[in-house]
């Protein structure tokens, strides 16, 4: 693989057979030879219709889905060697955040609980470290210390959503998947949001894949946009030239959806 | 606290109510004890009124509820015709036999049933998933009593159990030891056919409610940062799960009393069941009335109970109670 590139997918192939013992099912093809690479402190968007295929690609990427085919490389590893199931270790530098993030919050957990669990699978760190980390990153996403006792319950939306950053982040991942974790909120929250982790990358320089179905929020942080559909990566180009010169039929569809005037800002590269 | 306290003194209206409806029910039903009485051409009509005036019975209802009140109130609950005998004790002696079968059949189908449960959410498309799917259909199709017969023909014609009773004759005035391992002995049966008929729902909620909440979110999310299964199963989605067993839990502890009834009467188990029974027939009415307080009481109890767990077990109804 290219060495610059923090991590390449070749060749990606899911197929869903849900069988029981008695009888086999009709098969669904998921991903369809999907090839994707992401830069260094980079954004990618990954843009589609609902049930393209996109959530599935997240899955595999962090592990929760085996792949029937196909290469996942990162950082110069191959994370599918043959043969052999992929280990935990590597999720470390891979996190994902989910769309419901309320729902992904285990609502019996405190805040500085629900951080902290990532840091108990590394076990290195003892727990007077685990919680100094703890409250550093509920800093770093803006969230008052004084709330690390409270539950997910008695946070606002956007609130929560800082928590599921911060779980994502305690890690210090190198790619951050992003699957619709903007949509549903407050505009002024998706705002907050986009802010911060754009403010991240610049620190960090934290790669994010970003997952939406949205192409007017992914213009407006996305480096690079690919467009999906049917499981298939139909379009991978700069966010200029997706506005400028769209390729695929699908592609024309999604800009058409667009409000008028915001895919005018958009293409004048706001 | 003053959730508790409010529960409490909704039992005691329960209580109340069934005992009322009891007395309604059982004086709408026909005939009566002395009914039966008259029938014996020995005995004169004077002496059965005057054994009506001796028990009360001669009075309106009303008059015999409070009476019956309180007698219930100093702990007799009432007299039995039958037993020439206040209610209260003859009940106790039951009940502490029916108690010991039902609290350890209780205690055996959760010991199996949790972990069973357990296993085949964590692995629902396993073996053992589908072998505990097709036990407990079978299981819920069989009816208790087909089941008591037919361990009771198995161990009439094998031998290998007591059918029926709590102690042999032969083991009366033997060491405490030997008594118990007599009683050990007649409780398997009994047992056996209470824990079969109870396994099937125990197991199914149990694996319901693990499969909830391993489908969840949170656990989904948890995953997906790389926490190990078994941190999963026992610190997400037992605690998310407990909720569902508890109030079923609250259940089995409520039903202690009258789960074993019929398991009883066809074992000849000497607890509630065939006195119960015999009352009924005898329309002895108080010992009725009795045992029917008798098991509401459990029941209140057994719920009371189920809340104050989930009031323990789950923080976010503590942290609302506070606020």
């Amino acid at each position: 693989m290219t060495p610059e590139l923090l991590m390449q997918v070749r060749g990606l192939r899911k197929v869903y057979a849900p069988s029981h013992w008695w009888r086999k099912r009709l098969q669904f093809l998921a991903l369809d030879h999907v090839d994707l690479a992401i830069q260094p402190g980079q954004t990618l968007a990954l843009v589609g219709e609902s049930g393209c295929g996109k959530t599935t690609l997240a899955m595999c990427l962090v592990g929760l889905e085996q792949p029937d085919a196909g290469e996942i490389w990162f950082e110069g590893k191959n994370l599918l060697p043959e043969g052999r199931r992929r280990k935990a270790g590597v999720r470390c530098e891979i996190q994902l955040m989910f769309q419901d993030s309320a729902g992904a919050l285990n609502p019996r957990m405190s805040a500085a609980q629900i951080i902290e669990e990532p840091l108990l699978i590394r076990q290195q760190a003892s727990s007077k470290e685990r919680s100094e980390l703890v409250l550093e990153i509920m800093a770093q996403v803006g969230l008052s210390p004084t709330w690390k006792d409270r539950r997910p319950h008695q946070f606002s939306g956007g609130q929560r959503q800082r928590l599921a950053i911060a779980r994502a982040l305690v890690l210090k991942p190198k790619l951050l998947i992003l699957d619709e974790a903007l949509t549903g909120l407050d505009l002024s929250i998706q705002g907050q949001i986009v802010n911060l982790l754009l403010d991240l990358q610049a620190s960090d320089g934290l790669s994010y894949l970003y997952i939406s179905h949205n192409l007017e929020l992914a213009g407006q942080i996305a480096d690079e946009i690919a467009v999906m559909s049917g499981g298939r990566i139909v379009e991978c180009t700069s966010r200029s030239e997706l506005y400028t010169r769209p390729h695929h039929p699908h592609t024309l569809a999604l800009l058409a959806s667009l409000p008028p005037k915001l895919a005018y800002s958009a293409h004048s590269g706001g | 606290m003053r959730y508790l306290g409010l529960r409490f003194l909704q039992s005691i209206f329960v209580l109340l109510g069934v005992s009322l409806l009891s007395f309604v029910f059982l004086e709408l039903a026909p005939g009566n004890f002395f009914d039966e009485i008259r029938l014996n051409p020995q005995i004169s009509g004077a002496t059965v009124a005057s054994l009506k005036k001796q028990y009360g019975m001669d009075q309106p209802l009303p008059v015999r509820y409070f009476r019956w009140l309180d007698s219930a109130a100093k702990g007799k609950l009432g007299f039995s015709f039958a037993y020439n005998a206040p209610v209260a004790p003859l009940l106790w002696a039951r009940a502490r036999n029916t108690l010991l079968l039902t609290a350890s059949a209780t205690l055996f189908a959760w010991l199996v049933a949790l972990p069973l449960g357990i296993l085949s959410a964590a692995r629902r498309h396993g073996w053992i998933s589908h072998a505990c799917e097709l036990f407990t259909s079978a299981l819920l199709a069989t009816p208790d009593l087909l089941l008591a017969l037919g361990f009771l023909f198995l161990a009439v014609h094998t031998r290998w159990f007591h059918a029926g009773g709590m102690f042999s004759r032969e083991s009366a005035g033997e060491g405490t030891w030997a008594l118990s391992k007599d009683l050990a002995a007649h409780l398997v049966l009994p047992v056996a056919v209470l824990v079969l008929g109870s396994l099937p729902i125990l197991l199914r909620h149990t694996r319901a409610a693990v499969l909830e909440a391993l489908d969840s979110p949170y656990v989904r999310a948890a995953r997906g940062h790389g926490i190990s299964p078994w941190r999963i199963l026992f610190r997400h989605s037992l605690p998310a799960a407990i909720n569902p067993l508890v109030s079923l839990f609250g259940f089995s502890l409520g039903s202690l009393l009258s789960a074993s009834l019929l398991t009883e009467v066809v074992m000849s188990w000497p607890g509630l069941g065939p006195l119960l029974l015999e009352a009924v027939l005898a329309r002895d009415i108080y010992v009725v009335i009795g045992a029917v307080v008798f098991s509401t009481v459990f029941l209140v109890f057994g719920t009371l109970l189920a809340d104050f767990l989930l009031f323990a077990a789950d923080p976010r109804i503590r942290t609302e109670g506070v606020a």
